[in-house]
């Protein structure tokens, strides 16, 4: 059952030669190797070293490790878990209480510097971080320790990488990524990959592991810090209902002839045009997808997914929606959210001449407003300061 | 016109609310230390809550103002000029997401 061995000639294994290779060549695929890359990838994980693995699990529902323990080949996560020692995980560990917590602080100790970190949920901050603690500490107070061991951390899961529900609005728990917290200087920065989703799939999530292990290095990440071969395209592009997308043939209701015949979900709230992530062509255990099982995609790996309107809104009317609501309120939110820490919390009060603060503005002679407003939001601004007059 | 250029170099925060010369960078450093500590940030949300301008509606909407804890990054219980241009920095470079 050593599935490592059996490529190595080391013993027995249930995992053939030839389904390794061939997930291997599907990892490849999914990281857009180029086509030596699936051999590399092969060689390497038949004989790298074990990688320590610390598996920290905060405010979550566990979804992310059960994605990656579901997958349709157990065999391949028994493979990957050859390829990593996992000294610390929550759900998986079989020790208990001051046993598990010896075992993660003599991980650290030891591979010091070495350690892959993997968290999945994300970190109140709030409360003095009483909203979860584990053997007595915080959150926060953990997370710093292990990045302090760490050479990279993977941000597991949309609540881990953005917040995701814990961090939904109004946030009481004061929920954060760990991107967020590193962009604050609130813990030690270290490499980190985003790999988004509600739960992310389970063959990216072996996929970046596996190209960790076997490269050594992290694979190319965009803008949001998500591993782009994975994240390169959205939902939409690639969905198998693109054709009645494009032929204009819309479901309306969940239960009418449109639904039944499988047509585009956009008009049921389906965000698969803005959300990235490789839903439509490896799909969740490479069968199947919500779209394809006639539900609109919720866009849950976009940051702040839970805050942007109802999952059954259409994009278009979601939009305008917004659009009102933003033309309305945009000039109060430019204030608010820049200038009333300053300034008194009441805009009338401005004795400055609304046409010249774009002047003042931009003049580069405050130093306090190195921020940049855009031009629509500096006319919301000035508009929203005449009429508070 | 000396005037008018030294007017436009001095942060708008000073001369700008009626009547108040705040010193430091805002005017509601209440006890003028260049610090906003937790009970002055509490007074500012407090503010916003109750202020309404003449339709009725909250000038100032609290739930876009950041959590003291978010701006307070060095944890020292007092925010500085620098650790709020950080965070209002980092807010902008992020977009959405607002913290109560």
């Amino acid at each position: 059952m050593v599935c490592r061995s059996s490529v190595t000639n080391r013993g027995t294994c249930r995992i053939s030669r030839r389904a390794f290779l061939k997930q291997c060549a599907l990892w490849a695929s999914l990281l857009a190797l180029p086509p030596g890359g699936a051999p590399i990838l092969a060689r390497a994980l038949a004989s790298g070293p074990r990688l320590p693995m610390v598996w920290l699990s905060f405010q979550e529902c566990t979804g992310c490790t059960e994605s990656l323990m579901r997958a349709s080949a157990p065999d391949i996560v028994q493979l990957l878990f050859e390829m990593l020692s996992l000294d610390y995980h929550h759900t998986l560990q079989a020790v208990a209480g001051d046993a598990a917590e010896v075992a993660r602080k003599a991980t650290l100790r030891e591979y010091a510097g070495r350690v892959l970190l993997v968290v999945e949920g994300s970190v109140p901050t709030a409360l003095g971080g009483a909203c979860c603690t584990i053997a007595g500490e915080d959150a926060l107070s953990l997370l710093r320790q292990c990045l302090d061991a760490s050479e990279a951390v993977i941000a597991l899961g949309s609540c881990a990488a953005f917040g995701g529900l814990p961090g939904a609005a109004p946030n009481p728990t004061g929920a954060l990524g760990v991107g967020e917290l590193m962009s604050q200087g609130r813990v030690p920065q270290r490499p980190l990959v985003n790999l988004p989703g509600c739960p992310p799939i389970p063959d990216a999530i072996a996929a970046v592991l596996a190209y960790r292990v076997a490269f050594g290095r992290l694979p190319e990440l965009d803008e949001r810090l998500r591993p782009h071969a994975i994240y390169a395209e959205t939902v939409h592009e690639r969905c198998s209902r693109r054709g009645h997308f494009e032929a204009g043939r819309y479901a309306r209701t969940f239960d009418d002839e449109g639904a039944r015949a499988g047509w585009c979900l956009l008009e049921l709230g389906c965000k698969g045009p803005v959300t990235r992530n490789a839903c439509s062509t490896w799909r969740w255990n490479g069968v199947g997808n919500p779209v394809e099982s006639g539900h609109p995609c919720l866009g849950c790996a976009e940051p702040g997914f839970w805050d942007r309107g109802g999952f059954y809104v259409p994009l278009a009317k979601a939009a305008a929606q917004a659009g009102t609501a933003e033309s309305d309120n945009a000039g109060a939110a430019v204030y608010d959210s820049r200038c009333v820490y300053c300034h008194s919390a009441d805009a009338g009060a401005l004795r400055t001449d609304p046409d010249q603060v774009p002047t003042l503005l931009r003049s580069g002679n405050i130093s306090a407003h190195r921020f940049e407003l855009d031009d629509t939001e500096m006319r919301a601004l000035v508009d929203y300061l005449k009429e508070t007059r | 016109m000396r005037i008018l250029v030294w007017l436009f170099s001095v942060p708008l925060a000073l001369i700008s609310e009626a009547g108040s010369a705040a010193p430091g960078y805002s005017v509601h450093d209440l006890n003028r230390d260049g610090y906003l500590n937790r009970s002055e940030y509490a007074a500012l949300r407090a503010h916003c809550q109750a202020h309404q301008d003449v339709r009725g509606r909250r000038r100032c909407d609290p739930t876009r103002l950041l959590t003291f804890e978010l701006l307070d990054a060095d944890r020292d219980g007092q925010v500085g000029e620098l650790e709020l241009l950080n965070a209002l920095g980092w807010r902008h470079r992020h977009g959405a997401g607002w913290h109560d």
